[in-house]
């Protein structure tokens, strides 16, 4: 084991960990002997994360996400518990929060972390720079903050509600906030679950138009998946921008992803690279989507999603 | 009102960087070294803001090497009017947020001001961290909101909309605080030749800042990754052909 | 037409003893070979398609053909504008795209010599990454090599580099019997004869086919500039443009644009970059510079001039494109025209709704021509869209089908559109084409403005080369 005990914060969302909160238990389990998760204002996720790998878990009671207030907490449990490394996920409040806790503890802190390794009794993580078209292995001295990307571990295919551990309420004192969040409004109100989708459906410029894009919607009913979108979509407003995939989106790793009209930017190649299967269409034959494709159809993408609408359709009957 | 914006100065993202196998180290010689995108978003936002209050002044700041003197004489031309660039053995994180807390106070000596705000991008192309701001604020002892798609100058200080996975929020915040702004929904100016000729005039100032904190992140390897093998390619003589192909191939390999 | 043999069994078996595996007949020949992207100017099915991979296939392709008289025609990407590679009396196609290797450069004299199936965009980028220049740069980048030779096709830059054809050294050709044959050489200057090479460049393979390709390259120029000049209308716009080659000044680029075509090529793009309104004054037309240098203090010297030689001609504004990706967000809104056009063109019967032409006219008749052609646009209801290459007076004009229009009456309405527009860019001293050739679609106004004398000679000389008429027959100054 490359370290004793890592703490892993789970961010909860609707009281639920979110997924890249449970995969980071995997992680782990990996490299410490003993695994702490961490969970705010969602006391009932503690066994859930205890199910999935945690080996005993924290509570905290608090309102609702707030990044001072949640960094401060942490920040306390570090100071507390000691731990040679803290996880969190890569969400955009997990990277705010990492950060933080990284700046007040003055811990060197890694963003998107994509793999981990062991080497000469050291902790090696991975991460992209450059867009993804560079890995770079870094390691840390002293206590390590690092920023978990979600999709890059797997979360235990079943959890084991049987295993125990120890829950411990923690309370944190927290000082009057310096921002305030005044107003909070929710633009996109469809739930857009792009990280544990088994079947994306993207689209990218090559759709075309708004209007095409609704083939791009009525495959991914089809066949049970959810949409997916690259920033020029996002741009264009074919779909909101919780459907964008890619680094400054989401990361996603769905069982299948089938690519439509998309060349495939580093930027975006970089958010897909998990995936099982990749299926990609496009009219240009050197497109760059094609390199890491299993299947790439070179074609019109609006016409091939029309004839995939008929066949599954027909599959389906 | 007294605003900075720091920036950094990265390879042109939409260039693929590569591995020099001759260095071992990536090849940013084939990439134009640019304004990080995220960091000509926060000029431009402090731009507007400095066009909608008013007497305003807006300094650059940039740590890094003599050539991001390129970089700030852009900056120059679209919006700021005073640049500094930081030389410093900042290379992660911690000790990069370190070294522009110490220029701000420097800054701040020298030209006998007090900063309000200070703007930084939401993150940077290469290295997409997200943590400098944060880190800055924190050294700063002042608060920080992330994500800013827009900012307002209120009574209280600042309000700030901040994009969310959702939509946004809007945080009210005192002043001085640091901001980091993500892609809003406007582009950022060009340059015109008249601000273009007015910046050239401008002297970059060079800040000695002394020994900054040691940073604690090192790098031990940089690699490409690894090549995920690409599959087949079907160019038939029509769609219907290359579509019913890959529909068998996606059933065969029971993805469908 | 009668006179043609056809290709029979026989014969197609003998191609596939030359290139196995890479000839196609009837159903197995993909539509894209019966039309470039003019699909107005008619398709038309091959009786066979080889797909080469070297001269010498080619060659005994060739030979087969002239002992039968097949029609034979080449095609590279078939990104044409003008049905040149429409194999409109059948016969057979040679298609170059799989020849598109990149032979070899030679540093000592500057050249690159290459298959003519080789993408511009591959040639363009392989010179990049080895500090070098090709310069010319046709709009459409996925055209292959051969072809912009065989179109002398032109480009953003040929307003300081020249057209294809200031580049183009020596070639490999297959002549019409199919006999191999060796034009140019890699000096640098000639005066060694009739220029054979000069022949074939334009000829759209109607004097022979294309198989090697030796080309001038040059280092990359080390730093590059882009302005945006908007002007409020588009007289003072293009009356600028002389004055820069006065100053001394000599712009790598130099292309007009009118607002409207702007505005929707940026829609198209997703991305506005243009100053609309300048202090309150509204922008009717701009031009756009790109300058070279070799370094930016050099370049921003020419900046200066460039933008004070503008202002004080009316320019609102200058506004500069100093870093990648700036320029290539101004370039993207220029680039984009034809796409833009494009995806706004109504499809009836499988052909698209677009005509265009490529006058090229004096420099000071690009804006009273413009005005011209906007006019009888109006007058016969046609939208017309047009832009161009200020820089060397190359206009390129689009009439668009509405959705309403039959196909018949648009092509009716189209050619009358052109036969007004094409005889006054001849009286005001221009020519047909500025750079995307004759083809079969622009033969009867070729006819027109070079007469009766220029024709004969220009059909004299196919006959030397072609005596046969095999090589793509229909086309430039043989009609069928």
């Amino acid at each position: 084991m490359g370290c004793k005990n890592v703490m892993v914060y789970v961010e909860t969302a609707e009281s639920k960990p979110v997924n890249v909160g449970l995969e980071m238990l995997t992680a782990a389990k990996e490299v410490a002997e003993k695994v702490t998760a961490v969970v705010i204002g969602a006391a009932d996720a503690a066994a859930t994360a205890i199910a999935y790998g945690a080996d005993d878990a924290i509570t905290v009671d608090a309102a609702e996400y707030n990044t001072e207030a949640y960094a401060a907490i942490v920040v306390e449990l570090v100071k507390k518990y000691a731990p040679e490394m803290l996880f969190v996920g890569a969400t955009p409040n997990g990277k705010d929060l990492g950060a933080r806790v990284a700046a007040k503890l003055k811990a060197g802190c890694v963003t998107d972390v994509i793999g981990m390794k062991e080497a000469d009794g050291k902790i090696v993580l991975t991460a992209p720079l450059y867009g993804g078209t560079i890995y770079s292995d870094v390691t840390v001295e002293g206590t390590v903050v690092a920023i978990i990307r979600g999709g890059a571990f797997k979360k235990a295919e079943e959890p084991d509600t049987a295993k125990e551990g120890t829950i411990t309420a923690e309370t944190v004192e927290i000082a009057d906030l310096r921002a305030k969040i005044v107003n909070s409004v929710q633009e996109i109100s469809e739930s857009v679950n792009l990280e544990e989708a088994e079947i994306i459906v993207a689209g990218g410029r090559g759709v075309g138009s708004a209007e095409n894009y609704e083939l791009v919607k009525e495959l991914a009913s089809l066949l049970g998946g959810v949409v997916g979108a690259t920033r020029p979509v996002i741009e264009e407003g074919w779909v909101s921008r919780a459907h964008q995939v890619g680094q400054s989106g989401k990361i996603v790793a769905p069982k299948l992803y089938i690519a439509c009209g998309i060349s495939g930017a580093a930027q975006h190649i970089s958010g897909i690279t998990g995936s099982d299967y990749i299926v990609a269409i496009n009219k240009d034959e050197d497109a760059p989507i094609f390199e890491i494709s299993n299947i790439g159809i070179v074609g019109n993408c609006v016409d091939a999603l029309k004839i995939m609408i008929e066949e599954v359709k027909k599959m389906q009957a | 009102m007294e605003i900075l914006v720091c920036i950094k100065q990265v390879p042109d993202d939409s260039v693929n960087i590569k591995m020099n196998p001759a260095t071992n180290a990536p090849d940013l010689d084939i990439a134009t070294p640019i304004v990080n995108a995220f960091d000509t978003y926060a000029l431009e936002m402090a731009t507007r803001l400095k066009e909608a209050i008013g007497d305003s002044t807006i300094t650059v700041v940039s740590v890094g090497p003599d050539k991001a003197k390129d970089a700030i004489k852009t900056c120059l031309a679209v919006g700021a009017s005073k640049g500094y660039v930081v030389k410093a053995d900042a290379t992660d994180t911690i000790s990069t947020a370190d070294a522009l807390a110490k220029a701000v106070a420097k800054i701040e000596e020298a030209e006998g001001v007090k900063f309000d705000i200070i703007f930084c991008g939401k993150e940077s192309t290469d290295c997409a961290s997200g943590q400098v701001g944060t880190m800055l604020a924190e050294d700063l002892d002042v608060p920080v909101v992330t994500n800013l798609v827009d900012i307002e100058k209120i009574d209280a200080g600042i309000s700030a909309k901040q994009e969310t996975e959702e939509g946004y929020n809007i945080i009210e915040v005192a002043m001085p605080c640091v901001v980091t702004v993500t892609k809003p929904e406007y582009e950022p100016r060009y340059p015109t030749i008249k601000s273009k000729m007015a910046a050239r005039k401008i002297p970059i100032g060079e800040l000695e800042i002394g020994d900054v904190v040691a940073p604690a992140v090192t790098v031990v390897a940089n690699a490409e990754p690894p090549k995920k093998a690409a599959g087949v390619k079907i160019n038939e003589e029509t769609l219907e052909e290359s579509m019913a192909m890959a529909l068998g191939m996606m059933r065969d390999a029971k993805v469908l | 037409m009668s006179a043609y043999g056809k290709v029979t069994p026989e014969i197609v078996e003998k191609f596939k003893e030359i290139a196995p595996g890479r000839v196609y007949v009837g159903e197995e020949i993909n539509d894209d070979f019966t039309h470039d992207e003019m699909s107005i100017y008619g398709k038309a099915m091959p009786e066979a398609v080889v797909d080469a991979m070297t001269t010498e296939e080619v060659a005994a392709v060739v030979k087969i053909c002239y002992e039968n008289t097949i029609p034979v025609t080449a095609r590279g990407a078939g990104t044409g504008l003008v049905g040149a590679a429409v194999p409109i009396a059948g016969g057979v196609v040679i298609g170059t795209t799989k020849m598109n290797k990149i032979l070899e450069y030679d540093l000592n004299n500057f050249v690159v010599k290459i298959q003519p199936g080789v993408l511009l965009n591959d040639l363009a980028e392989d010179c990049v990454s080895r500090g070098l220049m090709y310069p010319p740069d046709p709009g459409e980048k996925f055209a292959a090599v051969g072809g912009n030779v065989a179109t002398n096709a032109g480009g953003m830059r040929a307003c300081k580099y020249g057209a294809t054809r200031d580049y183009v050294r020596a070639m490999t050709v297959v002549l019409s019997n199919g006999d191999i044959a060796h034009f140019g050489s890699t000096v640098s200057k000639t005066s060694s004869g009739y220029s054979l090479v000069n022949l074939m460049i334009g000829s759209e393979g109607t004097l022979g086919i294309i198989t090697e390709l030796t080309l001038k390259v040059i280092p990359a120029p080390k730093e590059v500039i882009s302005l945006v000049m908007p002007f409020e209308d588009l007289d003072s716009c293009i009356s600028t443009v002389p004055l820069f080659k006065k100053n001394n000044l000599d712009p790598q680029a130099l292309e007009f644009m009118e607002r409207a075509i702007v505005e929707k090529s940026e829609k198209y793009v997703g991305k506005a970059v243009y100053p609309k309104n300048i202090d309150g004054v509204e922008a009717g037309a701009y031009l756009l510079v790109t300058f070279d240098g070799r370094d930016m203090d050099e370049l921003e010297e020419i900046m200066e001039q460039a933008s004070e030689i503008a202002l004080e001609n009316g320019a609102i504004d200058v506004i500069v494109a100093d870093t990648p990706p700036k320029i290539k967000d101004v370039w993207a809104a220029r680039s984009s025209f034809l796409e833009a056009i494009k995806a706004e063109t109504n499809w009836k019967d499988g052909l698209e709704l677009l005509d265009e032409c490529d006058v090229v006219v004096p420099l000071d008749k690009i804006a009273p021509y413009v005005e011209y052609v906007y006019a009888v646009g109006k007058k016969m209801g046609l939208q017309v869209e047009s832009f161009g290459h200020a820089g060397d007076g190359n206009l390129h004009i689009y009439v668009i089908g509405d959705d309403q229009i039959s196909v018949e009456d648009f092509k009716a309405k189209a050619d009358a559109f052109f036969d007004d527009i094409y005889p006054e860019a001849t009286r005001v001293g221009g020519l047909v084409s500025g750079e995307h050739a004759i083809g079969s679609g622009k033969l009867k106004y070729l006819a027109e403005a070079e007469g009766e004398r220029n024709m004969e000679l220009m059909l004299g000389i196919k006959k030397v080369f072609d005596p046969k008429m095999i090589l793509n027959p229909g086309k430039v100054c043989y009609k069928l």
